[in-house]
């Protein structure tokens, strides 16, 4: 059956109005996916938010007397000289190197005028207990018996900046008399980082010496006792120096980080090894050390003849170093010893920070006020589609090959499935009793040259004519044809004057096809900036643009795919978006107003098996299961392609630990 | 010729009380010996003559109604006017009537120090820490018979006296002159009865603060039992010091279904909502008098701010895998994630649970939705503080780890914390550079000579030892947010985390607030021998306030099955920490002694806590808190018995 579509959702172009189909594009160049690593873009931006409104308990120096916020301040008193307040080190402060600003909020209160409260900015270098920057300025108490807001700002200096500074803001109390503060509200602003790794690709490293590939001074490499295969570094006859791994910070990391961690398993054959596992950089010129950590087997035990594992954690002066040092992790036999090491395992760094800008949520929200979610804005709330069967009649297809959806038999109902394979389309229609799709149609061989791999499709009503398309483009030369499915055969409903732009069936994420403001279903993508589409107006495809509002692209992005439907009697919009994550959320567009409602996963697969976590995820949407709810057929298959980009793989790769599967989902419980 | 006097009294002493003991041994209905010196004999010594029928059944438990104000050994309840009966016999062998002088001491001698020191043979200076007593109105010193005719018959003398808190008065337990007995409970574990009797004129010779032992000498109380079994006293010709062979076994053991009261000051007195409270919770007359139990709010440090994924799960029951783990810990953008400290209760009563019927108390962490991302803790507290004993409870705690090994973020804490108050409550003094002012500072924290801070802990996680030094930390591999490949950002763990997948960590800890004094005070991993164990202390550097031990035992033998014990003996020298399917079946997990670490001495609280811990206060931790998700669903625990004794 045809999905009905609302005059509403006109307005978005980029929406698919009809089934699409969203995976054949094998032909397709990846240029449209920017894979390389870009460099980091910096945004200033809030680093750090703390509301202190005094509400916290156990604290003796709070009082309920009187507030401007919750059920109670903090007072100051004849007592109490110095009040709550904010103490952090930098380097638990997010980006702390990107400091420039921080600003305070506080609310104070007296009944009395005060002479001397001051609110304080200090930066301590608290090894050496010595205060870097000190800042006091009073606080307003005018008029009395009334909350008057203070506000300060001051720059943060670089030369401030260290981790083990620390950065206190406090109220002083010099002449110790007696008045309020509540709702202290600290901000520190600063440049961060967005979006882009500090590690390279591999931080991880493992050696079991079956070769010397990347090993330094691999002398004492040698088939005998091992751990695993058969080689390792035997250090007998009083051998002090084993190899080394000696790795540019470049090789790894963007810049310097912070530790290195190593294992390795060590086979002493005399008692009381002395084995130390070290990591180093040294400077080349000079020659001298930056740093050298080692950690021995000295003090641990470590029986003869049983092999016992060193773990280590280095920590790594990051600011001592350029990403053109070296590290070098070595085994050295220091008690020369007889002892037989292997398998070697070095992480270099720790794992990247997560992308993103810090979150606005503020910090009590949740647990003073009702949460109020802002538009568009994350956290979203979470809703699963389930899990109603599996499809072994498919399995002969994977995420790889073209499948459309739509009505394209008259008599049914619900929603068919078009599968091509080996220049064969095959109709499959979901049998509800047994939870099952079956074969109802296949195209003969004399209809072969329609299904030609070389072709992409896509599924819609183009020419409005009230029955559902099949479009076929030659991804070769752009060359289409519209095909209809009339008496058990494939016809070919229009063919094509004019050949589509490359820069059309070049488009990987020209996956959808929608209604437009003619009502008729066009093909959309989105680049980022406008949705595109390309309407069949008298047998010509015609480029509209739609740009993306501003409010609008936090929900709209480039590449995404769109899966239109009814979901429990309204109409939605699922958009998913692969190029980081599998991405799927429930857009409602009401008064014409994209809105994000809900971020979507899967429930009731087996084990783990979530299709999120796969490597080549295909979605195909439809009324299969019901004619009222949209289901989604979940193609979920991982790719043994090295270099596999996410849209063109060549080996599909059946993982035991995440076989390939085909299921079908609907937003029924 | 005094000597020979001497040597004659003694022998003929000997060869009375070895006699009697024969003769004592012979005849059931006799109690102990005959005792005889120059001027009387003592016979039917019987401190609980009104308490113990049955010599076999010599346990009285703790009388938790009205206790509030601290314990009374017995309770109105237990004897007809809440005292034991002291009975005895005596025989005037002297040349004319006269009266004799008596005073009856108790003293606990589960939890004490040895009177005499080992080595110098002088009084220990510890056993002033004992806890003994007498007659509560300390005033009254030796009490006076009438006098009693050398008629060559025993006259029975009755007295009563009763075992209470603060026995010696002292003053430090008082608060605007009134004596807190409850800041000094008795101690749980057996007690013994020393019946002291002299002439007159040996009453002359025994010091005034061994009369009466709320007096101190040299500013030390002076321990009886010392003065009359290895001092002075022991050398009196006509006083005799008896130590009862009758002794009483001391257990508290608190009804959970007699309420859990609600102190305003967990809350630090500001409204709050009393909405759940109930018959069984809240603050009422009967509560307040009677319930042993009060819900426990933890502290929450406003440093451990965590930046936790925005997922709400029931890890235990939806299968949650370390695949769910990996992925959340890879794609999830920090603007996504939910800024949060962990929770506590804010409507008391909501999540603690006070059953009469099965006399069990529940907990539950409270599930949560959207908009609402609590991660809360719940737990109970004991009302009555104890020095000392051997706590053990009959709990079923929630399972931590799910079926995958993944760790629902929760830690199982059974633990004892002081009771606070300040100088009362001050440990004893740390002779090595003094405690870390507070448990809470850096190393850079003043010392000072005493504090009042103690804890002694159990808390079980998933967490991997600090010992043997060679194992820790793991190494655990970066992963890679390439959702292109699946082995870039579901990195396994370390094998020497997954090969121990269905075990939880059983952390035991001594908080001894960075004492130097223990003689082999160590940092790092330490090895401490006890019943044919050994045991790595870890202590992480010279300031740290706590040292722990770490035992990796089953999950699901701990907490899957219907119930499971969990015990901290608490000694004056020692902590052991045990564990057992049955009280008959414990089995050790910690052993720490005076020689590693400070043992409090100070009054302390029982708490059971299903809490959530910052994960970095765990290094290796193989799951972060704030990679793991919020709670779907309430997670119950439940309490079934608390014995201390």
């Amino acid at each position: 059956m045809k999905l009905r579509i609302l005059t509403r959702y006109l307005f978005l172009f980029a929406i698919p109005l009809s089934i699409s189909c969203n995976s054949n594009h094998e032909g397709a160049s990846s240029s449209a996916v920017n894979l390389t690593p870009k460099k980091d873009s910096l945004v200033f931006t809030n680093l750090y938010h703390e509301l202190q409104d005094m509400e916290m308990l156990n604290d003796p120096r709070l009082s309920t007397e009187c507030f401007a916020s919750g059920k109670q301040s903090h007072k100051l008193s004849k007592d109490l000289e110095y009040s709550i307040g904010f103490n952090k080190l930098f380097q638990d402060i997010p980006s702390y190197q990107g400091i420039q600003k921080i600003s305070i909020g506080l609310k104070s209160y007296s009944k009395n005028k005060i002479k001397d409260a001051v609110l304080v900015v200090s930066i301590d270098n608290a090894k050496e207990q010595k205060n870097i920057l000190w800042e006091g300025k009073p606080l307003l108490f005018e008029p009395p018996n009334n909350w008057n807001n203070n506000s300060f700002s001051y720059d943060i200096k670089p030369e401030f900046i260290s981790p083990g500074n620390s950065i206190s803001v406090y109220v002083w109390n010099k002449t110790k008399e007696e008045f309020y503060i509540d709702d202290l509200v600290i901000d520190i602003f600063g440049n961060t980082k967005v979006a882009n790794d500090v590690l390279v690709s591999n931080s991880n490293f493992f050696f079991d010496f079956e070769t010397t590939e990347g090993i330094v001074g691999p002398e004492n490499i040698k088939a005998t006792t091992a751990h695993s295969g058969k080689q390792a570094i035997d250090m007998s006859d009083g051998k002090e120096y084993g190899p080394s791994i000696v790795k540019t910070i470049s090789e790894i990391a963007t810049e310097p980080f912070k530790k290195v961690s190593a294992s390795v398993w060590v086979y002493p054959t005399q008692e009381k090894p002395n084995l130390v596992l070290t990591a180093s950089s040294i400077n080349e010129q000079s020659r001298e050390a930056i740093f050298w950590e080692g950690k021995s087997t000295e003090n641990s035990i470590f029986p003869i003849n049983t092999w016992t594992k060193l773990n280590a954690s280095f920590n790594v002066p990051s600011e001592k170093l350029t990403a053109d040092n070296k590290i070098q992790i070595n085994i050295w036999n220091k008690g020369k010893t007889g002892v037989i090491v292997d398998d070697l395992e070095i992480v270099y760094g720790t794992p990247n920070e997560r992308k993103g800008l810090p979150s606005a949520l503020e910090l009590n929200t949740q647990y003073e006020k009702e949460f109020t979610p802002i538009k568009n804005t994350p956290p979203f709330d979470v809703h699963y589609l389930n899990k109603k069967g599996s499809s072994n009649a498919l399995t002969e297809y994977t995420s790889k090959d073209p499948i459309v959806s739509g009505n394209f038999i008259a008599s049914s109902k619900t929603d068919e499935l078009v599968c091509i394979k080996n220049k064969t389309a095959r109709i499959y229609s979901f049998n509800a009793i047994k939870k099952e799709f079956e074969k109802i149609a296949e195209s003969n061989t004399n209809e072969s040259s329609l299904f030609d791999p070389v072709n992409i499709y896509f599924s819609g009503d183009y020419n409005s004519d009230g029955k559902q398309d099949l479009l076929c483009i030659n991804t070769t030369n752009g060359t289409w044809q519209i095909l209809n499915y009339l008496n058990n055969k494939w016809q070919i409903g229009i063919t094509g004057k004019n050949s589509l732009k490359e820069n059309w069936y070049k488009q990987h994420a020209f996956v959808s096809s929608g209604k437009t403001f003619t009502d008729k279903d066009a093909l959309i993508f989105n680049n980022g900036k406008a949705h595109i589409t390309l309407q069949l107006i008298n047998g010509e495809w015609q480029e509209k643009m739609i740009n993306i509002t501003a409010s609008a692209q936090t929900v709209f992005h480039a590449n995404d795919l769109y899966y239109t439907g009814s979901i429990a009697g309204s109409k939605h919009t699922l958009v998913l978006n692969k190029d980081w994550r599998f991405d799927l959320k429930l857009i409602s567009a009401e008064n014409n107003d994209p809105t994000i409602r809900y971020m979507i996963d899967f429930k009731g697969y087996e084990a783990d098996h979530n299709p999120k976590y796969y490597e080549f995820t295909k979605l195909v949407s439809g009324n299969f299961y019901s004619e009222k709810d949209l289901s989604l057929l979940v193609f979920s298959f991982n790719c043994a392609d090295n270099n596999f980009d996410g849209i063109k793989c060549t080996s599909i790769e059946n993982n035991k630990q995440f076989p390939n599967k085909i299921e079908l989902y609907t937003f029924e419980k | 010729m005094k000597n020979n006097n001497t040597y004659s009294s003694i022998v003929f002493f000997l060869l009375t009380v070895i006699a009697a003991g024969l003769f004592s041994c012979s005849n059931g209905s006799q109690n102990g010996p005959t005792l005889s010196c120059e001027k009387f004999s003592l016979n039917n010594v019987d401190p609980l003559s009104n308490y113990q029928k049955d010599s076999l059944d010599n346990h009285i438990y703790l009388d938790y109604n009205n206790a509030v104000e601290g314990f009374s050994v017995p309770s109105i309840a237990q004897t007809k006017d809440g005292k034991f009966e002291l009975s005895f016999e005596i025989k005037n062998t002297g040349t004319a009537p006269q009266k004799f002088y008596y005073k009856i001491y108790y003293q606990n001698e589960r939890y004490k120090f040895p009177e005499i020191d080992s080595v110098s043979k002088n009084e220990n200076p510890l056993a002033e820490e004992n806890f003994y007593g007498s007659w509560e109105e300390t005033g009254i010193a030796f009490k006076s018979t009438t006098a009693i005719a050398n008629d060559d018959e025993y006259h029975t003398i009755t007295d009563k006296f009763r075992i209470v808190g603060n026995p010696r008065n002292d003053q430090r337990y008082f608060s605007n002159g009134k004596n807190d007995r409850w800041k000094r409970n008795p101690r749980v574990g057996e007690y013994k009865f020393m019946l002291v009797v002299c002439t007159e004129d040996d009453l002359k010779t025994i010091p005034t603060e061994v009369q009466d032992i709320s007096k101190k000498s040299k500013d030390h109380f002076v321990n009886p039992y010392y003065f009359f079994n290895y001092g002075k006293g022991k050398g009196l010709k006509n006083t005799i010091a008896y130590t009862s062979e009758k002794s009483l076994l001391v257990v508290a053991k608190p009804n959970l279904g007699a309420g859990i009261y609600i102190n305003d000051m967990s809350f630090n007195g500001k409204e709050y909502d009393k909405s759940y409270f109930c018959a069984t919770c809240g603050q009422d007359s009967n509560i307040y008098k009677n319930a042993p139990i009060q819900q426990f709010i933890n502290y929450v440090d406003a440093s451990t701010k965590m930046e936790n994924i925005p997922v709400i799960a029931d890890i235990l029951k939806d299968n949650y895998s370390k695949t769910d783990y990996n992925w959340n810990k890879s794609f999830y953008k920090k603007e996504e994630l939910i800024p949060t400290l962990i929770q506590t209760a804010k409507h008391p009563c909501q999540t603690v649970f006070s059953d009469p019927k099965e006399n069990k108390i529940v907990i539950k962490n409270p599930g949560t939705k959207y908009g609402e991302w609590k991660k809360e803790s719940v737990g109970i507290i004991t009302r009555h503080g104890f020095t000392y004993g051997k706590y053990r409870v009959k709990v079923k705690l929630t399972e931590l780890l799910n079926k995958n090994g993944v760790w629902n973020g929760l830690t199982n804490a059974i633990w004892l914390i002081t009771q606070g108050g300040g100088e009362w409550n001050f440990r004893r003094s740390c002779n090595k550079e003094g405690y870390m002012a507070s448990y809470w500072g850096g190393k850079d924290d003043k010392r000072v000579a005493a504090v009042d801070y103690s804890e002694i802990d159990f808390e079980i996680l998933k967490t991997p030892p600090y010992c043997p030094d060679n194992e820790f930390p793991p190494v655990f591999k970066n992963p890679n947010d390439n959702n292109k490949n699946i082995n870039s950002w579901n990195i396994p763990m370390p094998d020497d985390i997954t090969k121990n997948d269905d075990n939880i960590t059983v952390a035991c800890t001594n908080w001894d607030m960075a004492c130097w004094e223990p003689k082999n005070f160590g940092v790092g991993c330490n090895p401490i021998e006890h019943k044919g164990q050994t045991y790595y202390t870890h202590r992480w550097d010279h300031w740290y306030r706590a040292i722990t031990e770490k035992k990796e035992e089953k999950d699901d033998e701990l907490f899957a099955g219907e119930y499971y014990y969990f015990e901290i003996d608490w000694r004056p020298t020692e902590i052991i920490w045990r564990i057992g399917p049955s009280p008959d079946k414990m089995r050790e997990v910690g052993y720490m002694n005076e020689t590693v670490t400070s043992i409090p001495n100070n009054q302390m609280l029982l708490i059971i806590t299903q809490e959530y811990h910052n994960t970095q206060w765990w290094p290796g931790a193989p799951y972060s808190q704030d990679n793991l998700p919020f709670p779907l669903n309430d997670i119950p625990g439940e309490i079934y018995e608390l014995v201390i004794e």
